[in-house]
């Protein structure tokens, strides 16, 4: 039969197909080294520390496993946390990633490698960022062939949407939770396949391990079911089905109510219901298809009806019933949110106050997943071309993950892996035809001696790959591709089979076009991975906890304030101090400082937000018996107006107000904070409201002297804070960070004569006013 | 001589020196390269014939450097002048003929060369006043034309002040250097634009050297050490080469029981007299230097053991004490006596140099240096308030003897002397004023004709406290505990260094809170607090590699490191890396910082292989100097090669306890030996080394990677049998 | 001018207050008079206080008076609703500077049984920051009364009878379209539309109400974190024209027989897609200044 291109003929099957395995292992190989490599430019730029807020405290968590071993981990009661009521963290946290750092650890340790827990913290993610390329190249192999396993593997293995989550040091419960995402579903998929009760187990299993992983793991837990039951719907219904489902499900459920924070969630929340309502159905099904092969068809059809129909009338009615009896819990708030999007903004300003629930606008769609975005819907068609059960699997996946990353931008995550599996499978379909040397038979010369040299064969190509870039091992990886997709016999045997497996001729004509196209989706792949490394290092691998400016003479000056102040508090304060700031630094406290803290980064206490809200908001007399209440001794706000960093608690004080507000309605009011006009100023026209709290005098304090004289400008705020500074009576300044940025107030205890502080320092300072030179506070008083 | 040369060759590879040799020579065989793998990068004693040979052959392809004045020339030399063969030794000033005075100097000069004696004036300049070796280093590197010219000039010079004139080599410095004008040739037209003109002058000049025998490199390096150490108030002049005694509880000298000791030092306490004793007490933050010089008198002959007496708690206060004969530089053995509480006083016996005859006198000085001696008053410090501290000690020097005049001055840093107490009832010592304050210094005394003064008698009568009260303006460091392990690897050819430091301001604690503001206009306007740290400068060795800075949340990334290029070999590093260490925040009174600092230093520089024992033998600094600071405990543990066997050290001084431990970490099979040792009451006359010897078997060489490899080996083999097998109940067919 | 009529308050007296007992009197009738609402004029709002409203907002505003018209006496007469008409209210306005229509002041008792627990009697302004509708103000004024607003929102007839017919209407037309509804491409088309609206970010859109083009008219917002309507439409357009012509060179294209049309509609593909791909990338770079 005509080809393209001349193809060497002396080649033996298994040399085929053993330079395939190799090159497929080879180019697996490089995909791992370059996840993890992209990975890294947080360590390069930076330092191997843990980023951001919530690792601090999964570090920190850790740092008890690994020193106290995991039964004392397991029943932790945390009493610096929360202040006055602690925290029972062994019963409120997803141990899995500490659980995997501790064994890691040990693991290491046992054979005489005495690695820093922190260090194995900052690089857990970009480990398991390798793992999951290799669960998603087993996974799109289920879908297509090896050669789309290895694009996805290697599309997973760079796509900043999976980075943004997964760069070194930033040590959260996402970091392994895609992987056990991602092998969770290829042992589903296997599963149904086969209907192997082993896979479904393993596949149990592993959802266990996410369900102690990550809270995302209500996802698994309502797209397997969904699958299932679209498939009983088409009528897709096999013993294959009935034995992976069953086998996942009760495995699964029962392993996954051994973690504590679950509990028996799996059966009292509405999140976990379909689960279990499919679970029924299929029982129902099952049976069905049971009495089928027993009764003749007639009675049968009566039977089924109205025996499928009572039942599922009884089922509807009982679950209605326990809901209404309240033993099964409705939507939990974050859960709900996702459904009605208005609700978080109404109810809990907590959850909407976060910067990644927000919902996601198309520029960071196209900035995390750049050209796999309009890739991944091709891919749905190809895979609605041939309908195999699994490729319903990823057709709802799609639908329902892109639904979710347009509700938040966290659960971009979630849609990042069907995302590279779809567009991969497009891509190696791409491929294949344009690759495959074989020319349907139509009268007509083929140019077959002219390009020989351009396109090396696939399959013969034994050359290691090009350990360059990812772009190469993906070029490599379609190879390989190419060359896995023929096994059985010599060349010619596969082509002539390819050949014949369409009715209808199918192929492509001459060399040019090949060329041309391949030519076209190596520079896609080129300019992909040219954009995933840009973002990567520009966007997603900055650790929040050191700030990168740069010198006038370009080159990088390292703004470390937040750690100079915590590093002070940890030094310098009394062990039992209790520091108040805003929940946003509760973690790096508790980790960086080792002091107790009033709230913290896992927000299950409104109200006590609220109270800090509160506190900040409103003015000293009335802030100061909440503080000795709840005795704090420091108060720690971020000013970034000096050098101009945006994210400081200015920024965030209307949430602080809107919190505090939902608690107490009539002593904290949003709109006293806006200058009547509606803005929201810090400069001389701002709201009484606003200068008399807390948070704006602890922000601008003494803050109009460092300018002497001269006009002072907030730097983030672009506005002239007031001449006159704002004064403290009921607060003293601690510490202040070098570039202001971090600022630690200490509350004063009550007076020893029993006046009430403001007097007390009035009078102080009157007698001051007789000594040398003055200071603003006298101004002030003058 | 053939051999020889090899055995150089072969020592060379052992220097790590890369050449074509030692890789035909691994080629050729396998287990010779292992061998010298084997000891990597270990410099290797050079013998003296060996350095010989390199040289003689060195001499004979005629490569030999210029500045090199071997003695073989010379004897040649010497013979051909004087017809005799006059045995040449090193440094030894040979007798010439006895008529003739010694030439102090020796005059020399280039001829007029063509150059502007401007020019040639700034090389002359440059030259001036350094030792000659360092003038032609300069002129070696220097890039104006006339360098190399001068450069030779400066060699022959030298080479023959060595040989006509017999000045001593390592002292020959360039007292005078001054350029003449020579004939200036004749002037050229220099023809300009628009028909002007100019007239270009040929300028000849000549240079003229005067070498004179001056201070060595060394001994100047070490003035301008000790100068800049006596800058560093509080800090007392570093002497590496002087062992020291270190009066630490546990060493109370030999085992001698106390009473018959008593008995000895009654009889002997008449046999001396102190015709003047001077107490000169230098102030500083943590740590103060004394100085007690005692002119002594033997009053009987035979006289060979003086007996010293200390306050008993200057003597608690006393962290490092030395005695010496004045000008001499060999510190005298000291016997300390068991400390009783009964007497409040503690007895010291000084083994005199040589047997004193009846009325011979001779000086002694006995240095010492007090930590926490010192205590800020007033206790708190706002940011903006000075920094003041109190120094108490005794009237007094006490001692066994009789004493004719004594005198006790006490210099503070500055002349800021707030207050100093005036002693009372002395009128049976002195009639004039006791005290008096000059400068920064205030004097006690004379005070004349005092008796035996170690008893308790006296120091009920007579003893006093006297107390000085005066301004500081360095921060007052303690580094409370100080944990450094040092890590020796062969593979690596790497020491590496870690300290665990507790960095504490022992100055007035801050009084109400820290701004910000105050600290930042302060060191706008230069005018930083006196008891605030911002940066602390400390010299690390030279040819550091990787030196990591961080605290107990990460990096700390402000701090500044100038690395010192490694010491060429068989000789003393003379230079440091320099490290400007910040903390996080500006250290105020009573606030606390905790680091960890590190480095890998190259082990060539710090450790040598001694081949005939085929024992190495490692030098670990104790501490590094921080001037000012006292280190009030440290624990130095040494961690040795794994399997290193024969272990030997020598500390300088004893250490409050050492223990052997074994250390396991990365890729360790057996664990290494470690050894610990404790001190307390560090201060900067206390960085010495503590030297370990050990030897370290090849096959302990070998085990890492066999270990390694076995793992790897192990885990491949599991992987191919896991591949071959198939658990599968029953194949069946999808 | 649309605010011409304004509007109303809600005010709090205590029975005990009433020295005068005629002014609580007036109040009473008045409230029956306008069933639960009482019509001011400049005169009686001295004797009370300002409010005001827009006609938007008027029916939300009786419809909660009327629900408190519905309460016991002893509870409603000593709470009331009012309003103010800008017309015959001027002196007020200026009085309380007020510039905009509509504000519901709420005016606690200032003395007597009922003051609120916190001891503030300085008015209250209520926010619309979450609409104009009678819900969401009962139930925030519930929290002055003394027992809470008895609100309910009119069942909405309209709305199910709409939600029934479509059900219904879909039922029927199901059988006939039921061939459609069965073809996998159908589904393939749905699927493909969802996921290409939401990844063009509809759901930002939705959520935060963003208009469908920017008040000046530019129809691509400024700023990464932000889009109006039309972005997603735009972009929504481009991914499907991409992924289409995707589509075309792996499912149509191999299928031709004659290759000279084969090769034309290779190129022709493969140039849109090029086209199309780099009018996207452009577009990304507006959106974010400086990127790859």
């Amino acid at each position: 039969m005509p080809t393209a291109y001349p193809l060497p003929t002396n080649l033996s099957p298994a040399t085929v197909a053993n330079t395939a395995s190799l090159i497929r292992i080879v180019a697996l190989a490089l995909i791992s080294g370059a996840a993890i490599a992209s990975r890294l430019f947080a360590v390069i730029n930076f330092e191997s520390i843990i980023h951001e807020f919530d690792p601090w405290f999964n570090y920190r968590a850790t740092r008890v496993l690994a020193s106290k071993g995991f039964y004392e981990f397991w029943n932790w009661f945390d009493p610096t946390a929360w202040y006055p009521l602690g925290r029972v963290v062994g019963g409120t946290l997803y141990p899995g990633l500490m659980a995997t750092s501790g064994v890691i650890y040990n693991l290491l340790h046992a054979i005489n490698l005495p690695v820093d827990i922190r260090n194995i913290c900052v690089l857990l993610a970009p480990g398991f960022s390798a793992l999951t390329a290799w669960a998603t190249y087993m996974f799109t192999k289920e879908m297509k062939d090896a050669s789309a396993g290895l694009l996805a593997a290697a599309f997973i293995g760079i796509v900043p949407g999976y980075i943004s989550r997964s760069v070194a040091g930033s040590y959260d419960n996402e970091a392994i939770a895609i992987f056990l995402l991602m092998i969770t579903f290829y042992c589903w998929i296997k599963a149904l396949k086969q209907g192997s009760a082993l896979f479904g187990t393993v596949a149990a299993v592993f959802y266990f391990y996410m369900v102690a992983a990550w809270g995302g793991y209500a996802f698994i837990t309502n797209m397997i079911p969904l699958h299932a039951l679209v498939l009983i719907l088409m009528g897709r219904f096999s013993s294959r089905l009935y034995v992976a489902y069953s086998s996942w499900y009760a495995i699964g459920t029962l392993a996954s109510m051994q973690v504590p924070f679950v509990g028996f969630q799996p059966v009292k929340t509405s999140e976990h219901m379909a689960a279990l309502g499919v679970f029924g159905l299929l029982q129902i099904v099952a049976f069905a298809q049971l009495v089928r092969s027993h009764v003749s068809s007639h009675q049968f059809q009566k039977l089924l009806a109205t025996g499928v129909i009572s039942i599922g009338i009884l089922g509807a009615m009982a679950f209605v019933l326990l809901t209404y009896k309240g033993w099964i819990a409705p939507w939990t708030g974050r859960f709900y949110s996702l459904w009605d999007t208005g609700y978080a903004k109404k109810y809990i300003p907590i959850i909407a106050s976060v910067s990644e629930h927000q919902p996601t606008a198309w520029p960071s769609f196209f900035m995390d997943l750049q050209f796999l975005v309009f890739l991944f819907p091709a891919g749905v068609i190809l895979c609605f071309r041939e309908l195999r059960d699994e490729h319903l699997f990823v057709i709802i996946y799609a639908v329902v993950a892109s639904y979710f990353a347009g509700v938040m931008v966290r659960l971009m995550l979630t849609l990042t892996p069907v995302v590279c599996v779809a567009s991969a499978v497009a891509l190696s379909t791409l491929l294949d035809t344009f690759v495959d040397p074989t020319e349907p038979e139509v009268v007509d010369d083929t140019r077959s001696e002219s390009g020989a040299s351009t396109i090396s064969a696939p399959g013969t190509n034994g050359a290691a790959p090009s350990p360059t870039t990812p772009a190469t091992t993906s070029k490599k990886a379609k190879k390989a591709a190419a060359a896995a997709a023929e096994h059985p016999t010599t060349l010619s045997d596969i082509l002539a089979s390819s050949s014949t497996k369409t009715a209808k001729p199918k192929g492509i004509y001459g060399l040019d076009t090949r060329i041309m196209v391949v030519l076209n989706t190596i520079c896609m792949l080129a300019f992909f991975v040219s954009h995933c490394t840009w973002v990567t290092s520009s966007a997603y691998s900055s650790p929040s906890v050191v700030l990168a400016s740069s010198n006038p003479d370009g080159s990088q000056h390292i703004i470390d304030d937040f750690r100079e102040a915590y590093y002070w508090l940890r030094q310098n304060t009394p062990e039992d101090a209790v520091v108040m700031s805003w929940w946003d630094y509760g973690y790096q406290i508790a980790g960086m400082a080792d002091r107790p803290t009033l709230v913290d980064n896992n927000t299950w206490n409104n109200t006590h937000i609220a109270t800090v809200g509160k506190a900040m908001s409103s003015s000293e007399e009335v802030a100061y018996p909440i503080l000795r209440k709840h005795d704090v001794s420091y108060i720690l706000v971020i000013f970034g107006g000096l050098i101009g960093y945006s994210g400081d608690d200015i920024n965030k004080f209307l949430w602080m107000v809107r919190i505090a507000q939902g608690v107490w309605p009539d002593e904290v009011q949003e709109p006293s904070f806006f200058t009547p006009q509606g803005e929201y100023k810090v400069d001389d026209n701002a709201s009484p409201a606003m200068r008399n709290s807390l948070m704006y005098k602890m922000s601008y304090y003494r803050f109009v002297d460092l300018f002497g004289g001269a006009q002072a400008m907030d730097r983030v705020r672009q506005q002239q804070v007031p001449k006159v500074g704002p004064t403290l009576d009921y607060l003293d300044e601690a510490f202040t960070s070098e570039n202001w940025i971090v600022r630690i107030y200490e509350v004063k205890k009550e007076d020893s004569l029993g006046r009430d502080l403001k007097s007390a320092n009035a009078f102080a300072q009157g007698k001051k006013r007789k000594r040398s030179k003055p200071t603003t506070r006298r101004r002030a008083i003058l | 001589m053939h051999q020889r040369r090899c055995k150089v060759v072969c020592a060379m590879h052992i220097h790590g020196a890369v050449n074509n040799f030692l890789y035909s020579a691994s080629f050729l065989n396998p287990l010779n390269w292992v061998k010298e793998k084997l000891v990597p990068s270990i410099r290797e004693k050079p013998s003296q014939e060996e350095v010989e040979a390199s040289k003689k052959q060195a001499a004979k392809e005629g490569n030999r450097s210029v500045f090199e004045a071997t003695p073989g020339p010379l004897v040649r030399q010497a013979r051909g002048k004087w017809g005799l063969a006059i045995p040449v030794k090193k440094g030894v000033h040979v007798p010439n003929k006895p008529h003739k005075p010694r030439p102090t100097a020796h005059k020399y000069s280039t001829a007029n060369f063509k150059i502007s004696h401007r020019k040639l004036n700034m090389l002359g300049r440059q030259i001036a006043g350094k030792p000659v070796d360092y003038a032609i280093l300069q002129m070696q590197f220097s890039e104006k034309r006339a360098s190399s010219r001068i450069m030779n000039m400066l060699a022959t010079a030298k080479d023959h002040a060595v040989r006509y004139k017999r000045l001593s080599e390592p002292k020959l410095v360039v007292a005078e250097s001054w350029v003449s004008k020579g004939p200036r040739g004749p002037k050229r037209l220099e023809p300009r634009g628009r028909g002007h003109f100019g007239i270009r002058t040929h300028p000849n000049s000549k240079l003229t050297v005067v070498l004179k025998e001056g201070k060595t490199v060394e001994e100047q390096k070490k003035e301008e050490r000790a100068r800049k150490i006596r800058k560093i108030v509080s800090a007392a002049a570093t002497r590496e080469d002087v062992p020291i005694r270190n009066p630490s509880p546990t060493s109370l000298g030999a085992a001698v029981h106390s009473e018959q000791l008593w008995k000895l030092a009654e009889s002997k306490f008449q046999s001396f007299e102190n015709t003047a004793i001077v107490r000169t007490v230098e102030l500083g933050g943590s740590v103060v230097h004394v100085t007690t010089t005692y002119a002594i008198k033997a009053t009987q002959p035979g006289a060979k053991v003086y007996t010293i007496a200390l306050g008993l708690e200057e003597k608690q206060k006393t962290s490092w004490l030395e005695v010496k004969v004045k000008g001499q530089q060999t510190p005298l053995d000291v016997v300390h006596y068991p400390l009783d509480t009964s007497r409040n006083f503690q007895l010291l016996d000084v083994a005199l140099p040589d047997v004193l005859s009846l009325n011979s006198t001779l000086n002694l000085v006995l240095e010492t240096l007090q930590t926490h001696a010192t205590f800020p008053w007033p206790k708190q410090a706002s940011q903006k308030e000075d920094q003041a501290l109190k120094y108490q000690t005794d009237l007094f020097v006490l001692s066994p003897y009789h004493t004719g005049v004594q005198r006790t001055k006490v210099k503070a840093p500055t002349p800021r002397v707030i207050s100093y107490t005036t002693p009372e009832n002395l009128q049976d010592f002195t009639l004039d004023a006791p005290a008096s304050k000059q400068g920064a210094t205030v004097t006690y005394g004379p005070y004349s004709d005092i008796p035996t003064s170690s008893n308790n008698k006296f120091i009920k009568e007579h003893q006093q406290p006297i107390t000085v009260h005066y301004f500081h303006e360095q921060p007052v460091l303690e580094i409370s505990k100080l944990t450094r392990t040092a890590e020796i690897s062969h593979w690596g050819a790497n020491l590496n260094i870690q300290d665990n430091l507790v960095l504490h301001n022992a100055g007035p604690t801050l009084k109400g809170h820290f701004s910000r503001l105050e600290h930042q206009s302060q060191s706008y306007f230069k005018r930083p607090a006196p008891h605030a740290l911002p940066a602390l400068t400390l010299h690390l060795p030279p040819g550091i590699r990787n030196t990591y800075y961080y605290d107990l949340i990460g990096n700390v990334s402000t701090s500044r490191l100038r690395i010192a290029p490694a010491a060429p070999k068989n000789q003393r590093a003379s230079r440091y890396s320099v490290l400007e260490l910040r903390p996080r925040y500006p250290i105020l009174g009573g606030w606390n910082y905790t680091f960890t600092l590190g480095w890998d230093a190259p082990l060539s520089d710090s450790a040598v292989y001694d081949r005939s024992t085929g024992k190495y033998i490692v030098e670990v600094p104790i501490m590094t100097p921080i001037p000012g600071a006292v280190v009030n405990s440290a624990e130095v543990s040494i961690v040795l090669p794994e399997g290193a066997t024969g272990v030997e050290f020598a500390p300088p001084f004893p250490a409050v306890a050492n223990r052997i431990s074994t250390h396991t970490t990365y890729l360790d099979s057996m664990g290494r030996p470690m050894l610990t040792f404790e001190y307390e009451n560090l201060t900067i006359m206390h960085a010495q080394s503590i030297f370990v010897s050990y030897k370290v078997p090849l096959a302990a060489h070998l085990r890492k990677p066999f270990v390694v490899g076995v793992a790897f080996f192990s885990v491949f083999a599991l992987a191919i049998v896991g591949r071959r097998i198939n658990l599968t109940i029953h194949q069946k067919t999808l | 001018m649309r605010y011409s009529k304004s509007l109303l308050a809600l005010l709090y007296l205590p029975i005990c207050l009433i020295a005068a007992q005629d002014p609580h009197q007036q109040l009473v009738e008045l409230a029956k008079a306008g069933n639960g609402v009482i019509k001011l004029d400049s005169k009686t709002f001295d004797l009370l206080t300002s409010p005001k409203r827009t006609w938007e907002f008027e029916p939300s505003w009786n419809a909660v008076g009327e629900a408190w018209a519905t309460v016991p006496k002893e509870h409603r007469d000593n709470h009331f609703f009012a309003t103010l008409d800008f017309d015959n209210g001027q002196t007020t306005f200026q009085k309380l500077g007020l510039q905009s229509a509509p504000v519901v002041y709420v005016y606690p008792a200032a003395q007597g049984p009922l003051v609120p627990a916190s001891g503030k009697v300085s008015p209250l302004k209520y926010d619309f920051s979450n609409g104009f509708d009678a819900g969401p103000l009962a139930e925030s004024l519930s929290k002055h009364t003394p027992i809470p607003i008895p609100y309910r929102d009119p069942i909405n007839w309209a709305r199910y009878f709409t939600i029934a017919t479509g059900v219904l209407g879909l039922l029927v037309t199901l059988r006939f379209i039921s061939p459609i509804i069965q073809s996998r491409w159908t589904w393939a088309l749905v699927t493909v539309a969802v996921s290409l609206v939401m990844t063009s970010g509809y759901m930002f859109t939705r959520i935060r109400g963003s208009p469908f083009i920017g008040n000046d008219g530019n129809w691509v917002a400024a700023g990464f974190q932000n889009q109006f309507g039309q972005e997603v439409s735009v972009v929504a357009g481009i991914y499907g024209l991409l992924t289409m012509s995707f589509l075309m060179l792996v499912m149509v294209v191999p299928y031709q027989t004659s290759p000279a049309r084969q090769r034309l509609q290779i190129y022709l593909w493969s140039g849109v897609f090029v086209i199309v791909y780099s009018v996207l990338v452009s577009l990304f770079r507006v959106k974010n200044r400086g990127a790859s």
